[in-house]
């Protein structure tokens, strides 16, 4: 069979897609799709509507169409709908200010394809996420899917920073071209990303289908674009998807791209921990106004920072497995050093910034007691305690050791338990994350 | 944002004008500098793998019901590993003897997924363009394992035909859509 130089076989290719795009076609459509509405989602309007009007894409059935107003009590506002080909007008009787959910199911008049949805709007108020439908459970725990999310951050941003700040300038002092081989960083940080990117996709979908309400074979048909858009939870989905996704190719990158890996895996880890934003974005400490919300990132970060830089020095071993055994042991006892001498600061920084948004979210000290939110804040604080004291062994102990030159080899175990401490402190902050504070 | 039908349309022109290239690039006969039949090392099929995993994840933000959602996060994954991992291979950082099948078996992947697509929602847009775009890429991806399994040395790509007829109907599904 005849063959092709690379130029032909590229100029080939080439004139097929320019030909292949020259097929324009003028539209297409969809099932039933909520495209407006008025009031429209996250709205606030002054006065209280009579009437909600929704507007598909597509006509519905008018028999079928069903539409539920609730005040924030519960109670039902919606009369019977009127529908006018693909737009449905819903009268309201009267009811108070507050947040109001939305929840409708409609039917395609084309195809008989169900799709259903819910959003919220504000009357004089500030509207909130649409509230559960009575007796819906969620079937997974969001804060598994929070901690899991948490430790991707850790990964992914922490590590890589830690590998750009430390393992980099260690390597560098100590004499030897280029940074550590790599292998265990990207595959760690690789892990982080496709972790968190999933984690939050998850995420997303265990907390919009309370609210949707209805059963899971429904929820499978059910409209998620306003929870999406009126949620912070929706946003911050959105927002994070598109960045992991920016970090896992970053990721792939370096590891295709050995001359520009560490470029590449400092971007990754920085913007990794950027996206950590969406975490507390879509948290309590939002509702508390911006400086609340930046002291909660804060808070964040350097948990991050701290548990991801354990991990990396703790696997740097494997990380430099082409170098000598005694040019690992100087970078391992290098870096412990280095990373020694930023960790109060994190740790003072983690300390500060989660005692502000705690004097922010908790309304009296007693309620730390009388609370189930307290209660955990507790536990979560004692497990970040048991955990400095460990670190407070490895700087007041084996660092000076180190220091003199004695060998630091053994400090793995101990760092490993640190990890696990923070890691069982991680799970706790995800429960709190998922418990009302008290009001 | 809420991504009109038009635009759509044409990530699907997109698409489908991207894989039609990749697929020429991968399994056009390649004659190697000692003139004989050679693989091609490029990392086009690689990079765009990463970027089709990525345009559905952006499908996954972008859908309107969960059930689009939970099928392009699968597509999406699929993608995103075959990339990598194919990438590596080109760039010559991971090299294994299975990695020859990742690809045929990623274009199975989505063959399958396709028609997953049609079961869940079998009354949708389109169903029958998906159904066919589905098997074309089942009967693509098998081929080419085929080739693999049992004619390494054979430079016929027996499976650019079915393959580049799912590339057109992707561009082409929004036409008969419209119609």
């Amino acid at each position: 069979m005849p063959g092709w130089g690379g130029g032909s076989r590229w100029a080939f290719a080439s004139a097929c897609c320019v030909a292949a795009l020259l097929l324009l076609p003028a539209a297409a459509s969809a099932h039933a799709v909520l495209e407006t509405s008025v009031p429209e989602y996250g709205a606030v309007v002054a006065t209280e509507p009579n009437h909600l009007m929704l507007n598909y894409n597509e006509d519905v059935v008018p028999s079928l169409a069903q539409v539920s107003v609730l005040t924030p009590q519960g109670h039902e506002l919606a009369r019977s709908p009127r529908v006018s080909g693909s737009t449905v007008t819903v009268p309201l009787r009267s009811g108070p200010k507050g947040s109001y959910t939305v929840r409708w199911r409609m039917v395609a008049a084309d195809d008989g394809h169900v799709t259903e949805g819910a959003f919220s709007f504000g009357v004089d108020a500030r509207p909130v996420a649409p509230t559960p439908a009575n007796g819906v459970g969620i079937p997974v725990a969001p804060e598994l899917l929070v901690w899991l999310q948490f430790i991707g951050v850790a990964l992914a941003g922490g590590a890589l920073v830690f590998r750009a700040l430390i393992t980099g300038p260690a390597v560098r002092a100590l004499g030897r071209s280029g940074g550590s081989d790599g292998g265990a960083a990207i595959g760690l940080a690789a892990i982080g990303a496709v972790l968190a990117l999933h984690a939050a996709f998850f995420a997303f979908l265990v907390g919009a289908y309370p609210v949707v309400g209805g059963g899971v074979g429904d929820f499978v048909d059910a409209e998620i674009i306003p929870i999406r858009l009126s949620t912070h939870a929706g946003q911050a989905f959105t927002f994070s998807s598109f960045a992991w996704i920016a970090v896992i190719a970053l990721i792939v990158g370096a590891w295709a791209y050995p001359r520009r890996r560490e470029a590449l895996l400092g971007a990754a880890g920085g913007l990794s921990l950027a996206i950590a934003f969406g975490l507390s974005w879509a948290g309590h400490p939002d509702a508390g106004g911006t400086l609340l919300l930046l002291a909660d990132y804060a808070h964040l970060l350097a948990a991050a920072l701290w548990v991801g830089g354990l991990v990396a020095l703790v696997t740097l071993t494997a990380s430099v497995r082409s170098r000598s055994g005694p040019e690992r042991e100087a970078l391992f006892r290098a870096c412990l050093l280095r990373f020694s001498a930023i960790a109060p600061a994190l740790v003072a920084l983690l300390a500060a910034a989660g005692v502000y948004v705690a004097i922010g979210v908790l309304p009296s000290v007693s309620s730390i007691l009388t609370s189930r939110y307290g209660i955990v804040l507790v536990a979560k604080v004692s497990a970040f305690a048991v955990a400095i004291s460990l670190a407070a062994y490895h700087r007041f102990s084996v660092v000076p050791r180190a220091a003199a030159g004695a060998s630091a080899a053994g400090v793995r175990r101990t760092l490993a338990a640190e990890v696990f401490l923070l890691a069982a402190a991680l799970a706790l902050a995800a429960v709190l994350s998922q418990t009302p504070p008290p009001t | 944002m809420i991504l009109p039908q038009i635009q759509i349309a044409r990530g699907h022109w997109l698409l489908g004008a991207l894989f039609l290239a990749i697929i020429l690039d991968e399994y056009l006969p390649l004659i190697g500098r000692d003139g004989r039949p050679a693989r091609s090392r490029s990392p086009l099929i690689g990079w765009a793998l990463m970027i089709g995993g990525a345009g559905a994840w952006a499908t996954v933000v972008f859908a309107d019901v969960v059930h689009d959602m939970l099928l392009h996060f699968l597509w999406g994954d699929l993608l995103l590993a075959a990339g990598a991992l194919e990438l590596a291979r080109r760039r010559g950082v991971y090299e294994r003897p299975w990695l020859d099948y990742v690809l045929p078996l990623a274009i199975l992947g989505c063959g399958a997924l396709f028609i997953v697509h049609v079961e869940i929602d079998p009354e949708g847009q389109g169903a029958h363009w998906h159904l066919a775009m589905g098997l074309l890429l089942l009967v693509g991806g098998l081929l080419e394992l085929l080739r693999l399994r049992w004619h390494r040395a054979s430079s016929i790509p027996l499976g650019l035909l079915p393959l580049a007829a799912f590339a057109l109907a992707v561009i082409a599904i929004p036409v008969a859509a419209a119609s």
